[in-house]
């Protein structure tokens, strides 16, 4: 049988007033109170990936939303040029217009909802909301909960747990830390510190920040990388639709279709003018995607806009075409093809929307 | 419900001044932990709650059957007269229903290959069991028992829900430690007291078993898992990821340990010590008295000492050693990892039996900084042989297993490729803190030695763990590794 080596004076001591413990907290505070007195643009830490959701969290809490921000997956995260749309904005509206790409990788139409209802429940709301969509957006077999948690209220969480039984269990310890993260900011900027660590031992330079209206990381990295550069070809394209694929069918959900329903009553009850843009994919994807899919996916979302009374803005009226060299992949615009897609959105949809809103 | 859960946190919240409350009052204290504990096991599946009231009333009754209360009933004393039968019967049900679990697809499997090794094929019989989880605690916990009570070491438990409680006790119930009847029954049996000394020198257990967790062993996961996952991996990144994985290991299961310990202590109540700094051990005889302390004396007094340990002879007793390790490394799971990792310990444990004159002889020759430097070397070549067998236990199979060893042996690449960007410092970063710690440790005798330093320096590590948490905690709900076995 094993010995217990505690000593009873060594757990005598242990019995005594928690002095050191109190002293811990007021250090712990005085840590808090340092991070508070930070300059929140400083203390978010972006990176692509599950982190853009938190980030999009806190900057939204913490600092607040820009006048125009844009939603929807990294497609749509790709395809403007934040800095290029504002300059252009305040160009022909002769006022400074800020811009923060809000859209996250991956975003699903139910997750762009939880990223639309966050901003929108912040003291500083945006006025105007562009929301890229592309057919992924519907893509899926049900809705999916995890990274939409980032974004939930315990309120939130509790209406989820009742109207999807069983699926949002796991979603309750995200829940309660981003409560935490509201209540400290020595939590809530945990993921910079570790940024900040692995920037000073590995000598990387900090990240751009789209949502504070910087150029992406991959923008700013790879500005000219087009397809042929990136060596898409048919085959990774087949094996990249063919993860997506279900019994040979690109799977468009209904639920889907709702959360985007959602997402657009959310932004007029809130009071905020949003316009949903069809993203351009490469004529790549487009080949080896199922025939038809796309039209039928982009006419569900017409559907949905014209329902809701909110204007869908389909690549045809942009006049852009985007051919091979705009895109850094099969399904992401490279800066190039970012630049002109932004031009022509503010050219012939912001522009007028915002001279007329202001 | 893992240790590291909110959900826990709330459920913990709720037993522990319900229990304190309770404390005086034996059986209802003892009837609301019962309770908590077959909830907290229902939360992972309440299907498997019935196979561990098999085990409490096949041994409460064995129990009972082997020690019966005198005066007996004429039956009851000749059924009791019976008694290798009896243990015999708790045997076979405990280790039926283990080795149904945790076995049957692991052999069946190997019967198929073996049957097409003889030109025989026929499908693999396999039922894709889900393992219940603590299964390999709680049987052997409830064996032990069972042999005890046959050995005439403890009295038979009289009160069924007190016998319930031992096996099922919440803080060790799916990874250990493996208690002894004669420590925790009795413990079990009495009142306790819960104090404010209990509860802080408890609180500084969870909170210390709860960094080595989320901090140390979940960070040290990530470069682990990116090496493991990894198709063909450097030799430098392989050796990395050994050295990582045999800290993360035992972050996480002494992390473990010592939650559990903290937890009942709250509680009032103290269960073993299951590691105690085995990477200081110098030797691998020393290091298996320091790692997993309650299976390794469990194999001991239940296996390896029947089988014949050091009374029967040379040979007897090489054979009693290596089949002992190799059960051991089984009880892990079914996998040729798990047996290969026996055998290797086995052999290194036997390679140490023939060296030992030969070490005596230095040993005895030499000054006491001969001795120093030879327990020195005999601390760094015992981990490194520890190290090397963590290959075995990780890989994910045979093809994988042999894969590294080949990248690790034949190809001595130095590239990291493989790595993470961050592995280094992350290893590094571990390793210093482990070291820290164990060495302050080691100058304790234990981590209560934290309550004679000042209150200012106390307040220092409080603040540094409770940051270290904050910032560096993975706080994506990993489960703990030994809950698989």
């Amino acid at each position: 049988m094993s010995r217990s080596s505690t000593s009873n004076s060594d757990l005598a001591r242990a019995g005594g007033p928690p002095r050191a413990l109190l002293l811990a907290l007021v250090l712990l505070g005085a840590v808090e109170l340092g991070f508070r007195l930070a300059d929140p643009r400083e203390m978010i830490a972006y990176e692509l990936g599950e982190q853009e959701y938190h980030a999009v969290k806190l900057w939204a809490e913490r600092i607040g939303s820009p006048e125009l921000a844009v939603i929807g997956s990294s497609r749509a995260r790709e395809a403007i040029d934040a800095p290029a749309l504002a300059e252009r904005l305040g160009a022909r509206l002769g006022r400074r217009v800020s811009v923060g790409n809000f859209a996250c990788a991956g975003g699903t139409a139910e997750e762009s909802q939880a990223v639309l209802d966050h901003l929108l429940r912040q003291p500083v709301r945006p006025a105007q909301v562009v929301y890229g969509v592309t057919l992924r957006q519907l893509w899926g077999q049900g809705l999916e909960f995890s990274r939409a948690a980032i974004f939930w209220r315990l309120a939130d969480w509790w209406r989820a747990y009742d109207a999807y039984v069983g699926r949002v269990d796991a979603s309750l310890p995200t829940v309660l830390r981003g409560g935490l993260e509201r209540i400290s900011a020595a939590f809530a900027y945990r993921r910079r510190v570790r940024q900040v660590l692995a920037e000073w031992l590995l000598g990387l330079p900090r990240r751009p920040t789209p949502l504070a209206g910087q150029a992406t990381e991959w923008q700013q990295r790879v500005p000219d990388l087009s397809l042929l550069g990136e060596r898409i070809d048919d085959r990774r394209v087949a094996w990249y639709v063919g993860r997506l694929l279900r019994g040979g069918r690109y799977p468009l959900d209904p639920d889907k279709v709702e959360a985007l329903r959602r997402t657009l009553r959310a932004a007029r009850g809130g009071g905020v003018e949003l316009v949903v843009v069809e993203l351009p994919l490469a004529a790549i994807l487009l080949r080896h995607l199922p025939a038809g899919v796309v039209e039928q996916a982009m006419d569900q979302i017409a559907a949905v806009c014209a329902q809701e009374g909110v204007r869908f803005v389909r690549l045809t009226e942009l006049g852009q075409r985007f051919e091979d060299a705009d895109f850094l992949d099969q399904s992401h615009l490279n800066r190039r093809g970012a630049g002109r897609l932004s031009m022509a959105l503010a050219d012939r949809v912001l522009v007028p929307r915002m001279a007329t809103s202001r | 419900m893992l240790f590291n859960s909110f959900l826990f946190a709330g459920f913990f919240a709720l037993v522990l001044p319900l229990a304190a409350m309770l404390a005086g009052r034996v059986r209802v204290r003892n009837e609301l932990l019962l309770v908590a504990s077959y909830v907290f096991y229902a939360c992972w599946d309440w299907r498997f709650l019935g196979l561990i009231w098999i085990s409490t009333a096949v041994d409460y009754a064995c129990g009972r059957l082997l020690d019966p209360p005198e005066p007996a009933p004429a039956w009851l004393t000749r059924l009791a007269r019976r008694r290798k039968f009896l243990l015999a019967s708790s045997l076979v049900i405990n280790l039926g229903l283990l080795g149904f679990f945790k076995y049957f697809d692991f052999f069946a499997a190997g019967a198929a290959a073996g049957l097409k090794a003889l030109g025989l094929t026929v499908d693999p019989w396999s039922l894709g069991l889900v393992l219940p989880v603590g299964i390999s605690f709680y049987t052997f916990q409830s064996l032990s028992y069972s042999i005890d009570v046959y050995r005439g070491q403890v009295r038979a438990e009289r009160d069924p829900l007190t016998f319930a409680l031992f096996v099922a006790f919440f803080p060790q119930l799916v990874a250990g430690p493996i208690e002894r009847a004669a420590r925790l029954l009795p413990q079990l049996a009495a009142a306790t007291r819960v104090s404010w000394t209990r509860l802080t020198s408890g609180a500084w257990l969870i909170g210390w078993g709860l960094i080595k967790k989320v901090v140390l062993a979940d960070n040290l996961a990530r470069v682990v898992d990116a090496v493991f996952s990894s198709h063909d991996p450097s030799a430098g990144a392989v050796l990395v990821a050994v050295y990582a994985f045999a800290m993360q290991i035992y972050c996480d299961f002494s992390g473990y340990s010592n939650m559990a310990r903290g937890l009942a202590r709250c509680l009032g109540f103290e269960i073993m010590v299951n590691f105690r700094l085995p990477f200081f051990a110098a030797n691998p005889r020393e290091f298996w008295r320091r790692w997993h302390i309650s299976l390794s004396s469990w194999l001991r007094d239940y296996l390896y000492i029947p089988l014949g340990g050091n009374r029967r002879g040379h040979w007897r007793n090489r054979l009693a050693l290596l089949l002992t390790m190799v059960l051991g490394g089984l009880w892990h799971g079914a996998g040729f990892g798990f047996l290969l990792w026996g055998v290797y310990h086995g052999l290194v444990l036997l390679a140490q039996r023939g060296l030992a004159p030969l070490m005596t002889g230095v040993r005895k020759q030499g000054g006491r900084l001969a001795q120093a430097c030879l327990r020195l070397v005999g601390i760094g070549l015992t981990f490194h042989l520890v190290c090397f067998g963590w290959l075995f236990f990780r890989a994910r199979d045979l093809d994988q297993l042999l894969r590294l060893l080949g990248n690790l042996l034949v190809d001595g690449s130095e590239t990291l490729s493989g790595l993470a960007p961050m592995a280094g410092p992350v290893v590094l970063a571990s390793a210093a803190v482990l070291l820290l710690v164990q060495l302050a440790q080691a100058a304790w005798d234990d981590l209560e030695g934290i309550w004679r330093l000042p209150t200012a320096v106390r307040a220092l590590i409080y603040t540094t763990m409770m940051l270290g948490f904050i910032w560096f905690g993975e706080f994506s709900g990993e489960p703990f590794i030994y809950f698989q076995f």
